[in-house]
């Protein structure tokens, strides 16, 4: 007991909530889940409504079973979700993760964990497409048919690119489209942890998260990075940096914060600590579709001025159409100026018929 | 008959085919050709890219594919970029050799069934070891296996595989703080290093090193014996090849005093500088060789129906020879160039607990308790760097817009698992052909022209396993985890 590095509470006092504002245990209503669902995406209390998240997940009773299958990938995620920052993540881990890979001595493949419930499926990856289809692809089918919900876990997982195809993707959305499971992706390389949490969360007490046309949670996924990033003054000011590890804003290093929705600028990774701008490395825009190549413009390709404008058209064309008001404005006035002066009516001002005669009264 | 074994907590995947004279092979999924995809891609690219192939090694990956960019350039970063680097490899290896230990070879000697039956005061622990005995818990967590621990060494494993969590927790909040997240690493340049390296960054550095050290220091070790004590089979199983081969670690170009580890290889009794010809066989991979030199004159091209092959991994022999790579090569190497002092005692101690030289072949027993020995040598290089670091000065060198280079570039960095090699032909500042040589590639590849096998396939069948017996499986497991292979970095 003495050798125990952490403050050890006395063994009948009630476990103590994370943040006294944060109400913890099973025992949520659904607008508390959703109050700590959304906080989740905002800087500050995302670490603490994990946990708090976490916490409810592990103890929530009737939970769904996790399936976690990676049949072929590393382990960019799975190492970035088992930090000890959420000690209830493990506790979760412990209990309902059917880590396929675990077991010292498991048969290799697919077994439900638990007949009653629907699992929630998370792929890490999944085997190629390959013309006579091999028993993991089998293994895969059988998780997708039986889940409640398939998550995507990992940019490559999906949409391809770098160790899957895109046909891969393709053949794996098919599947889920056949046989009516939802299917969520949480793309990133890693996948910050809170998204996975908020996602399970979501699904655990709610219903199923409000998704954007790229499946991806809208929660999650609908800022632009640079709206909270660090160096965003430096931005609006035009201040660029021209060399690795200057400061400025990274634009020019071929940063791809305008094109990438991610909370990173908030929330950032491994427990809040830092994220790629703060390391002086330029976003590499990892949540989108379009990675690694964005389109042609490269990983570490400048973006271009036009792709920086704003997307309505009334902030696109809204420098002409000030100048046009301001021009019809102008000559509005312009014109009610020169028909008081020429046009003949009754309000001209000094014109002499209508000046009254002198010495008249 | 043929046996099938899946060895469990392995990077990718690994399964292990015994057919019916008793061979063992090593059967991995297909390549997803990541050499190929770098092809026409930018050196920054690469740095990036490679990261991908594995989280332990990632960091390691990165620093070859700069070292060889910068090489090919003829850049040189400045000291300071240097040792931020250097600091962010020593951490990504404390990193790995914590997680292998306590995450995958640890639970070859003791199930996560006997570890959740903790007896001892920590509250996290009871709490995780209830719910591994919930009647809803999953099929691994209720398989056990017989050991011949006591309860209380048993608890305290248990402990100090929440602690040594805790530890991958705080060490990779200091990966992020060096290179922007974990597992990928955003700071590492053409030319240096891009963080802003302020005091206060080198203060919270510090504070985390030492909340860390007090985690892991001496406990690792202590484990280590603990378990090599209990299988003394170990301590002869899994016997490797004879030469060992280290590509050395950054520093070399600060000075041969700087660097952690030097670059050599042992091979026939004795050590020799590395400067030899590397090759990789495709004998027996299913690969058929390249129309011109590689390089620069393709890839090899895959071949799954070829005859006569067994392997998705190629055959890197340094003249002609299979080698080992790895901590213990690591170790060996150093101690045998003398250029460092206090890694002799640490030698000497694994070698009275092994019961034989290092030198003599590793096996199961002495690439385990080096990896352990080798994280106290990180400590050391952690607070020496830490030291040295002057913060507010360059930690870059070169322009942001790459030059349009032609020529090419070797670069090698020791990983968690052993030497990486990336060799890097540019065109114009693109890149025309890349060849990367994983550790595990090193040690998981198949038979050469000479039928010699590389070191996992020959400690796996010197073993005389026989993969449907219970007991064996373990065994098996015991080794594939010794060598910490990774799949998806052997096979690329």
């Amino acid at each position: 007991m003495s050798d125990s590095p952490f403050p050890v509470p006395a063994p009948a006092a009630p476990r103590r909530p994370h943040c006294a504002a944060l109400p913890c245990g099973a025992a949520l209503s659904r607008r508390e889940v959703l109050r700590l669902i959304a906080l989740t995406a905002t800087a500050g209390a995302a670490i603490a409504a994990t946990g708090a998240l976490s916490r409810a997940l592990a103890q929530a009773p009737g939970r769904t079973p996790l399936l976690w299958l990676n049949p072929g990938g590393a382990d960019l995620n799975l190492l970035a979700q088992l930090g000890r920052q959420y000690p209830e993540l493990l506790e979760l881990v412990s209990q309902h993760w059917e880590l396929a890979q675990w077991d010292a001595l498991a048969p290799v493949g697919f077994t439900p964990s638990s007949a009653a419930a629907a699992p929630i499926v998370i792929l890490e990856s999944y085997p190629p497409r390959a013309a006579p289809p091999s028993p993991a692809h089998a293994d895969v089918q059988e998780a997708v048919e039986q889940a409640k919900a398939v998550i995507l876990l990992g940019t490559d997982a999906c949409y391809g690119g770098l160790r899957h195809s895109r046909e891969d993707v393709k053949d794996l959305e098919a599947l889920c489209r056949r046989v009516k499971t939802p299917l969520i992706k949480l793309p990133g390389i890693p996948v910050p942890v809170q998204h996975l949490v908020g996602t399970l969360a979501y699904l655990q007490f709610t219903g199923f998260p409000r998704l954007d046309s790229h499946l991806r949670p809208e929660l999650y996924y609908s800022t632009v990075v640079c709206t909270h990033c660090e160096r965003r003054a430096d931005l609006e000011a035009g201040r660029y940096a021209a060399g690795w590890g200057e400061r400025g804003c990274l634009l020019r290093l071929g940063c791809k914060g305008p094109l990438t929705h991610n909370t990173s600028s908030q929330v950032r990774w491994n427990g809040g600590e830092n994220w790629c701008v703060g390391a002086g490395g330029p976003c590499t825009g990892c949540a989108e579709p379009g990675f690694p190549d964005h389109g042609g413009l490269g990983l570490y390709g400048r973006v271009p001025g036009d792709a920086l404008a704003p997307r309505s058209p009334w902030l696109l064309f809204g420098d002409w159409l000030g100048k046009a008001l301001l021009g019809t404005a102008a000559a509005g006035v312009g014109l009610h100026v020169v028909r008081r002066w020429w046009a003949p009516g009754p309000h001209r001002p000094a014109a002499a018929p209508r000046r009254p005669p002198e010495g008249g009264r | 008959m043929t046996v099938t074994l899946h060895i469990p907590r392995v990077e990718g995947g690994l399964e292990l085919v015994q057919d019916d004279q008793g061979a063992i092979r090593l059967d991995t999924p297909a390549p997803r050709n990541l050499e190929a995809a770098l092809v026409g891609r930018s050196a920054l690219d690469a740095i990036y890219l490679t990261q991908t192939l594995s989280a332990d090694g990632g960091i390691s990956h990165a620093l070859a594919a700069v070292a060889a960019w910068e090489r090919a350039a003829g850049l040189t970063p400045p000291t300071n970029g240097l040792l931020l680097r250097d600091l962010l490899h020593a951490l990504s290896l404390l990193h790995a050799h914590a997680r292998n230990f306590y995450q995958q070879a640890l639970l070859d000697y003791v199930s996560t069934a006997d570890l959740s039956g903790y007896r001892g005061g920590w509250p996290e622990l009871q709490r995780i070891a209830k719910a591994l005995h919930a009647r809803t818990a999953p099929a691994w967590a209720r398989a056990a296996f017989a050991h011949p621990f006591t309860a209380a060494q048993v608890d305290r494993l248990a402990e100090n595989q929440l602690r040594a969590l805790q530890a991958l927790h705080l060490l990779q909040r200091m990966l992020a703080l060096l290179g922007g997240k974990f597992p990928m690493a955003m700071s590492i340049v053409p030319g240096g290093s891009a963080v802003n390296l302020t005091d206060a960054l080198l203060l919270r550095l510090r504070g985390y090193l030492d909340q860390v050290r007090g985690l892991l220091e001496g406990d690792a070790f202590e484990d280590g014996l603990l378990l090599v004590g209990a299988y003394p089979r170990g301590k002869t199983q899994g016997r490797g090849v004879r030469g060992l081969i280290c590509v050395g670690t950054t520093g070399e170009e600060l000075g041969p005093a700087q660097s952690m580890v030097p670059a050599g290889v042992y091979l026939g009794e004795k050590l020799e500088p590395l400067g030899g010809p590397v090759t990789e066989s495709l004998r027996r991979a299913f690969y058929r060789p390249a129309p011109g030199k590689p390089p620069a004159g393709g890839l090899p091209q895959a071949a799954p129906e070829k005859e006569g092959a067994y392997s998705w991994i190629k055959a890197p022999r340094y003249r002609n020879q299979p080698m080992e790579a790895g901590a213990a090569a690591r170790l060996v190497i150093t101690q045998l160039t003398g250029s460092r002092t206090y890694q002799g005692t640490l030698v000497e101690e694994i070698e009275a607990a092994v019961g034989a030289p290092l030198t003599a072949g590793t096996t199961v027993a002495g690439r385990l308790l080096s990896r352990l020995a080798e994280v106290r040598l990180l400590w050391r290089r952690c607070d020496q760097v830490l030291g040295q670091l002057l913060p507010n000065q360059p930690t870059v060198v070169g322009e942001s817009e790459l030059p349009r280079v032609t020529g090419q570039g070797i670069g090698a960095m020791e990983a968690p698992a052993g030497a990486v090699r990336h060799r890097v032909a540019f065109e114009r500042g693109k890149i025309e052909a890349y060849d990367i040589i994983a550790p595990s590639t090193w040690n998981g590849s198949p038979q050469d022209e000479r039928n010699e096998p590389g070191s996992l396939e020959l400690a796996l069948n010197g073993a005389r396993l026989d993969l449907a017996q219970r007991e064996d499986r373990l065994a098996a497991s015991r080794i594939v985890h010794s060598f910490f292979f990774s799949t998806t970095d052997a096979v690329h």
